[in-house]
């Protein structure tokens, strides 16, 4: 087969993650199955940012992990283009303050991918070291120091030199502002914008707040409860979000600029466990539009009329109501 | 005569004692809470607003204390009551609810008991009565089958329903101060905005004054009449909440502002502020945010700035504001 230009950097199909829950001990009972990804597939174009938004228990975070292979899926597929999936994949975590060991100097928390992979004498890694530090606006000799010598958001910013460092591709960033104060924040977003532009990198972005996602963000994948709800171009999702979750999600964001808050909860309740999905639309106990059907019939990720058909949405009312306004 | 105002802060100065000597973490803060009103209190992580809030319950961990100022609740200062009426006042004229309700409620506990807990020792009810009226007031923040819940334990619910338990608790003396410490700040999106309501409509049936304290700003937006931004210890800029938004001031409370992700700016680099606050910011003899700020002067450096009226209701600790 010729390759095609427009073959995804990563597709994934039909992915399955459900984890048993057991009693401590050998005869530990099995206490039920976290279903944390049900049947998820989409694909990630090289160079572009595709942001991936749900609250806990979404499964936004077992997919990262799914991904870069810390936890092996049930069921279904994942394609890479490139050549080493493991090399060429790296992630930056939430927490800067768990994500480095404390034990180690930066330089040997930057350089354990070339390490683990082989790559470059102990010379070249050192060069590379320095390079990437002053890539993040570090400094050569903060190689020397330990992790405690640093806030919040420089450590953030020694986990992005670490996750460069051996040229990966594709970067995962799960929840990568979420720890850090908000004049920090901005600096980081800047700091992943640039050097996505700079080294034309892939990213798939993780984040409940939204605000940095409609910043930041190609394309938006909304998930609930393990599954994906609704997908599309950035612009379309926050201008014209069509699943009732999607718009719950937007409208209940804190902003800036409406005053004082008018009761305007459009949902009611919290996610079910994902030990005991609902029946159905996984949303329907929650959702204001739900019909008898929404429990009964699972819903199917569907086109949107009206819009270029890279908008997905898995809700028949919701995508009815629409079509009837629109044709 | 005028009344006094419900709480009034005068000239508020939280110090610790470490080795190197004293570390004033809070200084000069003054403020008045409203019965009814919410006063955000907005401000990064080190700015001094949990300590604040601490302060108002006396609460201030070792080796800090109180060195300076008054805290008038009614008129009278709580700084010289007696432990005994500290007590009296804790959780039952002014309470507080946090940020992560697994570290705050009691895990062997149920619900039930711990709410009320303070309705037995405050209002000298009985159990059951207690029992019956932690019933009604878990059913009054939106817990489902009230009570069956009291009979749970803390971690038999989830982060949200913990959330509206440890807001029950908080509200069972029917307090006249609510102190919120970030407390939707663990919440997922939709149960914040489900806390937000619960803790407006709340606030209407009770006349509460709630200080609500966050560092999200949109949070804040939503739900204060008036704000308060802190810095290193300091006010920098006390505003109504629709003035502060719209017309901020204070040159922290507008790069602040400006640092935001905003949807006309999409993709374009935001705006940062440059370099960190010094740990010992309580050394700095001029405006604390000046060596970060890009409208300093020499005058900032030297100068001990205070907070004042640049307009009705209005303060602003800068010394390119009128007047200073």
């Amino acid at each position: 087969m010729t390759k095609n230009s427009a073959q995804p950097l990563l597709e994934i199909e039909h992915l399955v993650k459900h984890f048993g829950l057991k009693s401590p001990g050998i005869f530990g009972r099995s206490r039920g199955t976290v279903h944390a990804l049900n049947d998820v597939s989409f694909a990630i174009q090289k160079g572009e940012t595709l942001a991936i938004v749900g609250e806990s228990g979404c499964g936004k975070s077992t997919l990262a992990r799914v991904i870069t292979g810390l936890h092996q899926p049930d069921f279904g597929q994942i394609t890479y283009a490139g050549k080493n999936l493991r090399q060429n994949i790296q992630m930056i975590f939430q927490d800067p303050f768990a994500s480095l060991n404390p034990r180690l100097t930066i330089g040997d928390i930057i350089a354990e991918p070339l390490i683990i992979h082989k790559l470059g004498t102990p010379a070249e890694r050192q060069k590379r070291i320095e390079e990437v530090l002053e890539s993040v606006s570090l400094q050569k000799s903060d190689a020397q120091k330990y992790p405690h010598q640093f806030s919040g958001g420089q450590r953030q910013r020694i986990a992005i030199a670490r996750a460069l460092i051996s040229e990966p591709e594709l970067i995962i960033a799960d929840e990568p502002l979420s720890a850090l104060d908000v004049s920090i924040q901005s600096q980081i977003l800047n700091l992943l914008m640039k050097i996505k532009a700079a080294r034309e990198l892939t990213y798939l972005f993780i984040s409940h707040d939204l605000a940095s996602v409609a910043h930041i963000a190609d394309r938006v994948i909304v998930m609930y409860l393990g599954q994906i709800v609704e997908s599309g171009d950035c612009e379309s999702i926050f201008n014209n979000p069509i699943h009732p979750y999607t718009q719950a999600l937007i409208l209940a964001a804190p902003a800036i600029g409406i005053g004082k808050r008018q009761k305007s909860t459009l949902i009611v309740g919290e996610s079910a466990s994902p030990l005991a999905p609902p029946t159905g639309c996984f949303y329907h106990p929650r959702c204001p539009k739900s019909l008898d059907s929404c429990g009964i019939e699972a819903p199917t990720l569907s086109p949107a009329l009206g819009e270029n058909n890279s908008h997905l949405v898995a809700c028949p009312i919701a995508l009815n109501d629409r079509n009837l306004t629109v044709s | 005569m005028l009344n006094p105002p419900l709480l009034s802060v005068n000239n508020l100065e939280i110090a610790f004692k470490l080795d190197e000597g004293l570390f004033r973490a809070v200084s000069k803060v003054s403020f008045e809470l409203e019965a009814g009103k919410t006063l955000g209190l907005v401000g990064e992580s080190g700015s001094g607003k949990s300590l604040t809030a601490l302060s108002l319950l006396r609460l201030i961990p070792e080796p800090g204390s109180i060195t300076q100022g008054e805290i008038k609740f009614n008129g009278e200062d709580i700084l010289k009551f007696a432990d005994k009426n500290m007590r009296a006042l804790r959780g039952n004229n002014i309470s507080m609810i946090f940020q992560e309700p697994m570290t705050a409620l009691n895990p062997v506990l149920t619900i039930g008991e711990q709410i009320a807990e303070a309705l037995t020792i405050h209002d000298k009810a009985t159990k059951r009565d207690a029992q019956q009226k932690a019933i009604a007031m878990l059913d009054r923040v939106g817990i489902p089958d009230a009570a069956l819940r009291a009979l749970d334990h803390p971690h038999n619910l989830s982060g949200g329903m913990r959330q509206r338990a440890m807001i029950a608790m908080a509200l069972i003396c029917k307090p006249d101060i609510l102190i919120a410490d970030e407390a939707t700040t663990a919440l997922d999106t939709t149960v914040q905005a489900q806390i937000l309501d619960l803790l407006i409509d709340l606030q209407h049936e009770f006349n509460m004054a709630i200080l609500f304290i966050s560092h999200n700003l949109g949070v804040v937006s939503e739900i204060a009449d008036d704000v308060m931004v802190m810095y290193g210890g300091r006010i920098m800029e006390a505003s109504p909440a629709p003035l502060l938004f719209d017309a901020p001031q204070h040159p922290y409370t507008q790069v602040l502002l400006s640092t935001l992700p905003n949807p006309a700016l999409r993709g374009q680099p935001l705006t940062v502020i440059e370099g960190s606050v010094p740990t010992r910011y309580d050394l700095l003899a001029g405006c604390r945010f000046a060596p970060r700020c890009n409208r300093a002067i020499e005058q900032c450096m030297a100068a001990d700035i205070s907070l004042v009226d640049i307009a009705p209701n209005q303060r602003s600790a800068c010394i390119n504001m009128a007047g200073q």
